[in-house]
């Protein structure tokens, strides 16, 4: 038995997917532009320099100048270019001087070079200040926002995600943290910072005062307190160097401390990775990177499964919700496991299944086993708040053949 | 100012989005949606996150739209960012201890086999399967083929190769897919 071009064409139909929803959803996703300032004032604010400057320029002693205006050079981008590895093109950071310097005005560059290079995608989870080199401070509330390279952010209640369009630099900001960013250097001030550099052979330079981390396609959390610096590498190589030139390499999973004092301690292990990035849960759940969200499940079971943190990775699970069944559902099909972590594999299931992830739980009502049977009707039934027509009793003593076409018409009533 | 209209040209609505309308980036991606999302399919095989794929394609054409010097363009513009978007989700799936390859991605909501759908249905089912685990140009000659429904000629154009070419890599699909089902079907049987 084959199969005909109609058939093919058929079968791919449902690939089409809904442009409509689509288009909803990135339209939604796209960044709020910034809100401009009144244009009376704007108006009010240049017709009064230009005046100021003119009236300076006619009643000024001939032969001096009216003032001395700023000397005006060719527009520089702060930007590294493309062609050359961006980390060699920084200065060196005076590591005393906690914030940027004032950025010229004059060296701004143009607003379509801007977009370009010095643009940065910033999402205020929480109310949070920027400040704008060459800009007054402002208070954004929660919602994206775009701002310039240079600008430093400082959150209170809530946590930030700013994404660099230039090399997709991905950083997140804790509550009570202030960071200065550009997208290869990241001034810390204080608070907690999470880097990510994605795959790509990026280089970002986080400055931490008492110590700098080099991250370079690799991921790394930096907290900074006022009694020092950690630095925990989750993915890729991290190079820590302090102020006294010690140097760490980290692999992942790996942390070290930084003392102003004392200088760097031993490299430690870090047993259970996302105790440490539990605070980016909501970040990575709006973020919608399905390849991170993957990853940290896939974390979350296996230590989940292996059992020594098998509360707190099951707390973690819990915070992802539904997303997380799938993987969990994976997990008990491969059989195997003793009763204790089935049952709180199946609590676990039944708990976080939505509507559309209880699918997942029909591959377990078709087991040889009884009590994962009965704890999959009983996960069907909560999500979907239909039971098909049967009982716990009937999952459990049921005959194959009956349980068979049962989930049949049950799947048929719920998805199709 | 007239509301964007489904007939205006790419270059229009680009100039309209430029100009603030975000309506009319929305009519962009209605009408590009399909075929950016075949090319995802032809890239990466018919992953559970081709949605996101889409999005993120979409959000980066929007950036970097002031960018576009002829807006007639828009269409070879956002397909380019979609294979490059695909060519970076496959390295970032590369570098993952855990990857799931391409044929075990997960297709279709999981069921017993056996269980549910009539018998067409479920041969759809299995096709399209099939088609995501062929080799990735036969993938894309079939889905420009069979899910886009361009003509030989338009297919051509787009891959730079000869109709003759789109032929052959057609009918060495469509062998595969036959040996493929076939082979299931007895296997089932």
């Amino acid at each position: 038995m084959s199969f005909s071009d109609r058939d093919l064409r058929d079968a791919l139909q449902p690939l089409a997917g809904d442009a409509m929803a689509t288009a909803t959803r990135v339209l939604a996703a796209l960044p709020a532009p910034r809100p401009p300032l009144p244009p009376l004032g704007w108006w009010l604010l240049g017709g009064g320099l230009l005046l100021g400057f003119l009236g300076g320029f006619l009643l000024a002693p001939a032969g001096q100048p009216a003032a001395a205006p700023t000397q005006v050079q060719p527009p520089k981008s702060d930007a590294p270019q493309k062609d050359q590895p961006e980390v060699d093109k920084k200065p060196e950071v005076d590591k005393e001087h906690k914030d940027p310097p004032p950025k010229d005005p004059t060296k701004d560059p143009s607003p379509s070079m801007m977009m370009e290079r010095d643009t940065l995608l910033l999402m205020a989870f929480g109310s949070l200040g920027v400040d704008e080199p060459g800009k007054e401070h402002e208070e954004l509330k929660p919602g994206q926002w775009y701002v310039q390279a240079g600008t430093a952010i400082t959150t209170d209640q809530g946590t930030a995600g700013i994404l660099a369009p230039v090399n997709d630099l991905v950083l997140r900001l804790d509550v009570a943290s202030k960071a200065t960013v550009s997208p290869t250097e990241v001034a810390l001030e204080h608070g907690r910072l999470f880097v990510n550099t994605g795959s790509r052979k990026i280089a970002v330079r986080i400055d931490a005062k008492v110590a700098t981390v080099q991250a370079e396609a690799g991921c790394c959390l930096v907290t900074r307190q006022e009694q020092g610096v950690a630095v925990l590498a989750v993915r890729g190589q991290i190079t820590v160097r302090t102020a006294r030139s010690e140097t760490a390499r980290l692999d992942p999973r790996q942390q070290v401390w930084i003392d102003p004092d004392r200088g760097m301690t031993a490299i430690q292990q870090v047993p259970f990775l996302p105790a440490a990035t539990s605070w980016m849960t909501e970040m990575i759940l709006l973020q919608n990177d399905w390849t991170e969200l993957q990853e940290r499940i896939q974390d979350l079971v296996q230590a989940f499964q292996d059992g020594a943190y098998r509360e707190p990775a099951a707390r973690e699970l819990r915070k992802l919700g539904a997303r997380a069944v799938p993987a969990l559902v994976k997990v008990l099909m491969q059989g195997g496991h003793d009763a204790d972590f089935t049952r709180a594999t199946l609590t676990l299931i039944s708990d976080l299944a939505d509507y559309s992830t209880s699918r997942n739980l029909f591959e377990l009502i078709a087991s040889d086993d009884a009590e994962l049977r009965v704890a999959a009707f009983h996960g069907i039934q909560r999500a979907t708040g239909s039971d098909g027509g049967k009982d716990a009793a009937f999952w459990r003593d049921g005959s194959f053949a009956d349980r068979l076409a049962a989930a049949k018409d049950w799947w048929q009533q719920l998805y199709r | 100012m007239p509301a964007p209209s489904t007939e205006a040209r790419d270059h229009d609505l680009v100039q309209q989005t430029l100009d603030g309308r975000r309506e009319a980036y929305g009519l962009l991606i209605v009408r590009y949606s399909r075929s950016i999302r075949a090319t995802c399919m032809a890239r990466v095989g018919l992953a559970s996150d081709l949605d996101d794929l889409l999005q993120e394609t979409f959000l980066r054409a929007y950036q970097g739209l002031s960018r576009l010097k002829d807006h007639d363009r828009f269409g070879a513009y956002v397909h380019r960012i979609a294979g490059n978007i695909c060519v970076d989700r496959l390295r970032r799936g590369r570098t993952r201890k855990d990857h799931v390859p391409l044929e075990e991605v997960q297709l279709e909501p999981p069921h017993e086999p056996g269980l549910a759908f009539d018998v067409r249905e479920e041969r759809l089912i299995r096709l399209r399967q099939l088609v995501g685990r062929l080799p990735e140009t036969l993938r894309e000659a079939i889905l420009l083929f069979y899910f886009e429904q361009r003509s030989h000629a338009d297919i051509a154009g787009q891959l730079a190769i000869t109709e003759a070419a789109v032929n052959q890599r057609l009918h060495r699909a469509r062998q595969f897919l036959k040996q493929a089902f076939d082979g299931a079907a007895e296997a089932g049987a």
